[in-house]
């Protein structure tokens, strides 16, 4: 469960990895750091509200360019995709790496149809929230029963 | 899933988004380190984490790092599915005597932390100058 990809072991060690019971403990019920790459895990993480009028997609997505993302709506399903660059570019030594990059897209099926021209989505602290208003065609309508 | 929060204050949320931002486990989070010539580069990733919830601490060469996440407020709506709630993170790495604790440097934006820890003087890379002749 704990990857250590490029676990450098030099003739020192600058930094040594205090990783206690608790962490691995932790680390087998919050494996949210992901294997190298996107695998075994959608990415990113979102969550999904709803209210009889909207719907919220919040998608974990930090350090990502909120400009650099793609959403789209197509048939009642939301779609994110978008690149997660790297930083080790700058290195000499690469000692530990376990931040997820590369290309990422997520598709997440819509509780029901949505006005895909008044999306709104906005970016903090590395969470992409993303609004999506209810189609007018889609809302429930109620009909006034005339009285005979 | 909830001990272990011992670093960090409780809840910081306002009433309405309580609920949500509730604690419910410490995540260790992903971290790259890379080292240039002059210091070594942490990139620490701390989704939903702003400034006044991190907290960056070294002692007697242990670098903590604990920042507490916190989801927007939702007021009104209902869940539908979800995959992220409001952790602790924490990570502790011991740095080695050759880096310069003194010296550190940390920037977070957009949920990412950036610690760049210098390496003591005597242990920089130095060009070492040759005269021809």
């Amino acid at each position: 469960m704990i990857r250590m990809v490029n676990n450098y072991q030099g003739p020192w060690s600058l930094l040594d990895d205090l990783v206690s019971m608790q962490d691995d403990f932790n680390r087998l019920f919050d494996d949210r750091n992901g294997v190298s790459r996107f695998g075994r895990r959608s990415y990113p993480p979102v969550n999904v509200w709803q209210s009889a009028d909207s719907v919220i997609v919040d998608a974990e997505l930090p350090g990502v360019d909120p400009n650099a993302v793609e959403i789209s709506v197509v048939d009642g399903a939301l779609t994110l995709s978008g690149k997660r660059a790297g930083e080790l570019d700058q290195a000499e030594t690469v000692h530990q790496r376990e931040r997820q990059e590369g290309e990422f897209s997520r598709t997440i099926q819509l509780p029901y149809r949505v006005d895909a021209d008044k999306v709104l989505a906005t970016y903090r602290n590395g969470v992409l929230r993303v609004t999506l208003p209810r189609a007018e065609s889609d809302k429930p309508k109620r009909i006034q029963v005339k009285a005979a | 899933m909830t001990q272990g929060t011992d670093v960090l204050s409780p809840e910081r949320g306002t009433v309405e988004s309580q609920e949500v931002n509730r604690v419910t486990a410490v995540c260790t989070p992903a971290v790259d380190i890379v080292e240039r010539r002059d210091d070594v580069l942490l990139t620490v990733d701390l989704p939903g984490v702003d400034d006044g919830a991190l907290e960056v601490n070294v002692e007697n060469g242990i670098l903590t790092i604990a920042g507490q996440s916190r989801l927007e407020s939702v007021q009104g709506f209902e869940p539908v599915y979800r995959e992220h709630v409001a952790v602790a993170y924490r990570r502790v790495l011991r740095l080695s005597d050759r880096l310069n604790p003194a010296g550190i440097t940390a920037h977070l934006r957009q949920g990412v932390l950036r610690l760049a820890v210098p390496k003591r003087e005597e242990i920089k890379a130095r060009r070492v100058p040759i005269s021809a002749g």
